[in-house]
């Protein structure tokens, strides 16, 4: 069963608000995934990484891409050309 | 003519010859689905859109050179970007998201003459497998574009079309149940561990993953990265190979497309059973249904006198699968869902204080129930600690289960194996979810490998539902497991 403050602290990593109801659950989800994690014998010669990539990342040369107008478009919440969000500083006089 | 029962394949010849246009075709199917809303296979639909789309088409020259997916209709899984069309992944999160770009996928399908027919019903942002969504909710969270996803009612849930009362499976579920119910041709959805076959199996249609890198990832919304890949669910195989035809082949925009990836599926009419080996899952005949097992059985009896021959095989580690797949899973869902925080596009409160704030209430209100119980899982495994002891343990032994299916295909051409170990159930009668994320176990390890695996419809269940035989095959051996498995289509088991 996992800690309501273990709980707490991950519910702000993951930037969440869950109830009771949510903890009994991932508790006996996580019990399950982690006992079959423990059962598990392996193999120390196993390497996990994928060792095929080399180097995934594109050539760092600019290409056509969205326009600023199409990128806006997904929000309403626009300013100046810009997504906005709420006022992060505010004068505490 | 009632177009709409003809298959993709005979559609293409009808096109081809002149004999149909595309938009007889699409009204074919638009009369189709107004006779079928009560599945809910569809999310959006616009029938002026589609007929306009593929008018343009009616006057367009047919050459010999004229791709065989030209004029014909092609639904799309809500999770798959389609530009100016609405793709919500079934979520209030993305509820009014309309992409400015097409998925690679879509984009072909459009540049080969494809029409783009509606966004079909989905598990939210595909985490489900047909009940898991709703059972770990306990309030049903399946196949919601709705504000409340957690008191979501059955009404807007995907139906299957063999029996209304039960589930079509998930994560795509309206695919399938399109497809099942001649609603849509064929569709383009989703498998990250096993959301187009076990929907499929339940539908009485064939559901076919390519082999992880085969079909590019870009512009689907990611639930898993090393998991997810986009494959067709169609009503044979033939038709399954054609859509898949339009699709594959590799992106730069997608690092893990395989630059060799170019798959042939022209000779799979003519494949030829004789000879192959097939190796039975025997970790996947456990804990199965007992209908489930004759059915799948049968089905290998019927590979035996094309010809093959059946033996079974034993992989230990598929016992440890879900837990493996979990764990990977949910790490990467808890990291690439961090994109939905609330700012430049999906669901914003309308009350936040701060930036921080921001994050907190846009995710909690915008996610369901079994969406944010998941990501909670993946933040937790990915926490310090957690990460070193269980993350890493299940890539080494995803590592290990890989080699070991390389092996297995040194040995064997096919590994056989069930789709689901259950029929579909009664929506009502929903597994609670310690048993529910079992109904995956079959499915699962062709993702964990990067497999192809494909589900045929082999029989029925002791309720009369339709149930899918599962084959898979070596990484990009896709053309031979396609011919595989319209060779048992052929023998006359659809």
């Amino acid at each position: 069963m996992i800690d309501r403050t273990t709980f707490d602290a991950v519910c702000d990593s993951a930037k969440l608000r869950l109830d009771d109801d949510d903890l009994q659950k991932v508790s006996s989800f996580m019990d399950e995934i982690i006992s079959g994690i423990d059962r598990i014998e392996i193999d120390p010669s196993i390497n996990p990484r994928d060792m095929s990539l080399v180097n995934t990342f594109r050539e760092d040369v600019p290409r056509p891409s969205l326009s600023r107008a199409e990128v806006l478009s997904t929000t309403a919440h626009t300013q100046a050309g810009c997504v906005s969000i709420p006022i992060q500083l505010r004068d505490e006089g | 003519m009632e177009l709409y029962k003809k298959t993709a394949v005979e559609l293409s010849d009808l096109i081809r010859k002149k004999e149909v246009r595309p938009s007889e075709i699409c009204e074919s199917f638009l009369a189709r689905h107004d006779a079928s809303r009560d599945l809910n296979a569809y999310l959006h639909l616009d029938g002026d859109a589609i007929v306009a789309q593929a008018k343009i088409l009616d006057s367009e020259k047919i050459t010999d050179e004229t791709p065989r997916i030209f004029g014909l209709p092609v639904a799309i899984k809500d999770n798959i970007c389609t530009k100016g069309i609405p793709t919500t992944c079934a979520s209030k999160m993305l509820e009014n998201f309309i992409p400015p770009y097409d998925a690679t996928a879509v984009s072909r399908l459009k540049s080969q003459g494809a029409v783009i027919f509606g966004k079909t019903n989905m598990d939210e942002f595909a985490m489900g497998g047909g009940c898991a969504a709703k059972s770990a909710s306990g309030n049903g969270t399946r196949n919601a574009p709705a504000s409340d996803v957690s008191t979501v009612p059955t009404s807007r849930l995907a139906r299957n079309p063999h029996d209304p009362s039960r589930t079509p499976g998930g994560s795509s579920s309206g695919g399938a149940a399109a497809v099942g119910a001649q609603s849509a041709l064929f569709s383009l959805c989703s498998d990250t561990g096993g959301s187009i076959r076990q929907p499929a199996s339940h539908c009485g249609v064939v559901g076919y993953k390519p082999t992880y890198g085969a079909v590019s990832r870009y512009g689907l919304l990611a639930y898993a990265g090393s998991f997810d890949q986009i494959g067709p669910i169609a009503r044979t195989v033939s038709d399954a190979a054609l859509l898949a035809s339009a699709i594959v082949g590799h992106d730069p925009l997608d690092s893990k497309s395989d630059p060799s990836a170019k798959l042939d599926f022209s000779q799979i009419e003519h494949f030829d059973m004789r000879g192959k080996k097939i190796g039975l899952l025997t970790e996947c005949f456990a804990n199965i249904d007992a209908d489930i097992e004759s059915a799948v059985t049968n089905a290998a009896k019927t590979y035996e006198s094309l010809g093959a021959s059946v033996e079974k095989i034993s992989i230990p580690l598929i016992e440890n699968c879900l837990p493996i797949y979990y764990t990977i899973a949910l790490a990467e869902a808890a990291s690439s869902f961090s994109r939905y925080d609330g700012v430049s596009y999906g669901y914003r409160t309308a009350n936040a204080e701060s930036i921080d704030d921001l994050y907190v209430k846009s995710r909690t209100e915008g996610f369901g129930s079994v969406v944010k119980q998941r990501l909670w899982l993946g933040t937790y495994l990915l926490s310090a600690g957690c990460y070193e002891k269980y993350f890493e343990k299940a890539l080494a032994a995803r590592a290990m289960l890989t080699a070991r299916f390389v092996e297995a295909f040194e040995k064997y051409d096919f590994l056989l194996a069930p789709v689901s170990p259950k029929g579909a159930y009664k929506l009502e009668e929903s597994p609670p979810a310690a048993e529910a994320w079992r109904l995956d176990k079959c499915t699962v390890p062709a993702n964990l490998a990067g497999l192809p695996a494909i589900s045929v419809p082999c029989g029925h269940d002791a309720n009369n539902m339709p149930v899918g035989v599962q084959l898979l095959a070596g990484r990009f051996n896709d053309a031979t497991l396609l011919g595989a498995a319209r060779a048992f289509e052929k023998a006359g088991f659809v």
